[in-house]
This record gives structure tokens, sequence and C-alpha cells, in this order.
């Protein structure tokens, strides 16, 4: 019994360890960013940074549009970030869901996109399928970022 | 499994494989969180690998029902779930504790590659790689805690020093398979849906914030839960023997009173004749 007391205190100091340290990680980036909403309507949003570190995600950027109701959009967090289920009202289906595009590619060793998986044509820009989900994918000066309703391929 | 033995072995092989499901399903919506390893873990241990095989392969198919058919996943579930039953219930049916060696040297490895991975930075977006960082040093302060117990216990020595030895070996063990499921996942979905070397490697990079969650939940649970749910199992299994050995007597009874394994009715004639 006092090992299994031990083994719980232990257990349960580890626990504490861990979600101090994701909590202490979890917040928001406090960079910047200055992005132009150059789209919205109910088959693509189009985003263009014109400043950012990089320390920005498209998500908060996405969220700071919401709350200026220039836009609408939800979604649900996941393991790997959050992931975009409806924007402007228009709800993923079984044949179409809402596609990540950015003209950003390997930035610090990192890819961000691979055309591999589909490109989309905006003003002379090709933007590739990201790699990363709108949580993911940091805002760089002049890069261009869209959420496309996109066809699932049969 | 014949006769009742095979009701009762397909009856507590379809109890436990509903059970793993509703298990995965209540935790299905916490990230991270997951108790099916713990679960299957103590139930191979206690029933051995036959059953173990039998409820890992009706737990790869069955869980579609839930979460959706999907070739890549049922392959990947199939492979490593009927591994990790034979490994397990290999283990449990040795009836000795795992080699005294195993536990350090797992959790050595494990934790310094925990370490290499925090230091060196993993490639992923810039967003992600704080929260990444944190996850590893997490897993490998859990991990080196673990290790740092197993110590202790064996430097205390005893009886039930060595109930907590083992679980403690059994959690280095189970934290390795996740390991493995991950790494197995991100050789099968490239595998299987034809990505690039540039998306598989970005698929394994991903793979992470998965992986290092689970992988601490595994060696949590199993380290807290391996005991009381063997007991649970064993109380189980217990009955499962109980009802042999009463059959046994029954019919050793039987055998000395001169009589027949079909028994006689009344005119004398036994039921083979009857039918």
């Amino acid at each position: 019994m006092k090992h299994f007391r031990t083994l719980f205190a232990a257990a349960a100091a580890a626990v504490l360890l861990c979600g101090a340290l994701f909590a202490g990680c979890a917040g928001g980036a406090a960079g910047t960013s200055d992005a132009e909403l150059l789209v919205s309507d109910g088959t693509r949003v189009v985003v263009r940074a014109n400043a950012g570190d990089g320390t920005q995600s498209l998500y908060s950027v996405l969220e700071a549009m919401q709350k200026e109701n220039k836009l609408t959009f939800a979604g649900s967090e996941s393991e790997y970030g959050y992931y975009i289920t409806s924007v402007n009202g228009v709800e993923a289906t079984d044949d179409h869901y809402w596609a990540v595009y950015t003209t950003l590619g390997t930035l610090d060793g990192t890819s961000y996109s691979d055309a591999q998986w589909g490109t989309w044509e905006y003003e002379g820009n090709t933007l590739a399928s990201a790699s990363y989900g709108v949580s993911g994918l940091p805002m760089i000066e002049g890069e261009y970022y869209a959420l496309v309703w996109t066809a699932i391929a049969a | 499994m014949k006769g009742k033995g095979a009701a009762h072995a397909i009856a507590t092989c379809a109890v436990m494989t509903a059970l793993l499901i509703a298990v995965q399903y209540a935790l299905g919506f916490v990230p991270g969180v997951e108790l099916v390893t713990v679960f299957l873990l103590a139930f191979c241990y206690v029933f051995g690998a036959k059953y173990g095989v039998i409820v890992a392969t009706a737990f790869s198919l069955l869980r579609c029902f839930v979460w959706g058919f999907y070739p890549n996943i049922i392959v990947l579930y199939l492979i490593y779930f009927n591994a990790f039953a034979l490994l397990f219930g290999l283990l449990g049916g040795r009836e000795r504790p795992v080699a005294v060696w195993v536990c350090p040297v797992l959790l050595a490895l494990l934790a310094a590659g925990c370490m290499a991975g925090a230091l060196i930075g993993i490639p992923v977006s810039v967003l992600y790689r704080a929260r990444l960082s944190a996850m590893l040093w997490a897993l490998f302060g859990v991990l080196a805690g673990l290790l740092a117990l197993y110590i202790a216990l064996w430097a205390v020595g005893g009886r039930r020093a060595g109930q907590g030895r083992e679980a403690a070996s059994l959690a280095a063990l189970a934290a390795l398979c996740t390991v493995c499921f991950t790494l197995l996942d991100d050789v099968l979905t490239p595998l299987f849906y034809g990505y690039s070397f540039d998306a598989a490697v970005a698929y394994f990079y991903a793979g992470f914030f998965a992986m290092l969650p689970q992988t601490i939940c595994t060696v949590l649970s199993v380290l807290l839960l391996f005991y009381p749910l063997r007991k649970v199992f064993a109380q189980a299994a217990a009955g499962k023997r109980r009802g042999e050995r009463v059959r046994r007597r029954a019919r050793a009874a039987r055998k000395r009173r001169g009589e027949s394994e079909n028994a006689s009715s009344n005119d004398g004639r036994t039921q083979k004749d009857v039918v």
C-alpha cells in the first residue's frame, strides 16, 4: 500500500508537471502581423500578410477578422492544430471540405506547403496545398493564404 | 476451446472487445489521452496471448463501426495490436518478472531520444516548436522519474517493491510500443496514400504531437492502473478456472463411480442410445 501511495504521488506530480509545461506553451503567440482580407465569400477566403514576423498564426488573424465581422469560421481543435469545418456559414460535407492553400514554401528548414496535394491560382499567384492547418501557418510578409471550398477527389 | 470453454472464451473476448471500444470512444474526445493500452495490456497479461490476439483482432475490426473504415488504419491496428497482444500475452504467460535490465535500458534509450529531440530541435512549424520542445522535456521528465522510481524500488527490495518494479517495466515496454505505433503509422500511411518524400517527412514530424502526450499517458496509466486491472481480470480468469476445475472434478467423480461420460437414462440406456 505504501508503494502504491508512492507510485500515485509520483504519477500525480508528473501529471501536474506536464500540465504546467503544456499550459505554459499553449498560449497564443504575442507577435505582430498586418493582414489584409482580399476576398471573403462562400467558396473562398484570401488573406495577404502585409507585415509579419512569423510569430502569429493564420488562425489568430482569422479570429481577429471574425471579431471585426469581416468573416465567420468554425472548426475544432485536434492534436495537429485547429481544423476548419465551416467558413462564412458554408459547412464541410462528405463531398467538399475547406482546403488551406498558401504561397509560403520552405522557411528555416520547414516546408509549409506541398504542390503535390494541389495548387490554386489567385490573381497570378500559385498557392500550394498547406502542410499545416490554420493554427500552424505563420504570417510572413508578402505571402498569400487562402481557404478554398474544395471537392474531395474520388 | 470446446464446449462450455469455447462459450466462455467467446463471452470473455466479446466483453473485453466491447470494453476496449467503449474506453476508446469515451476518451476519444480528449486529445492525447487513451486507456486502451493499459486495458489490453492487463487483459493479455492475465488471459494470455491467444485470448489477447482474438480481442486485438476483433477490436481492430469492430471499432471501425464507430470511427469509420480507413484501410490504412485497419492494417495499422491489426498489425500493432496483434503484436502487442502477443508480446504481453507471452510475458504474462512466463509467470516470472521481466528481466531487471529491460526497464532501465528502455527508459534510458527513450529518455535519450527525447532529450536529443528537444536539444537538436525538430523541424516543425515555427509556431509549434516551443510546444513540441515542452512535450519532449515533459516526456523526458516522466521517463527519468520512472527510471529513478525503478532504481529506488530495486534498492528497497521486497515483494511490494517487486510489484512496483514489474509495473515500471511494463510501463517502459508499453511506452516503447506506443512509440512503435506512431512509427508504424509513419510508414504505412505515406505508403498507402503515395506521399512524396517531403510529405512523408512532414507527416512524421506532425506525428510527434500525437505520440508524445499518448506516451506520457501510457506510462502513467500503466504505472497506476496495471495492478488494479490485473486484479480484476485475474478474478474473472479465476472464475473461468474454477468452472473448469469443478467440471474436471465432476468428470473424475463420475469415472470413479464407474459411470460413463454419457449419463444413463432411467431405463438403462445412455443418451447416445436414445439419439
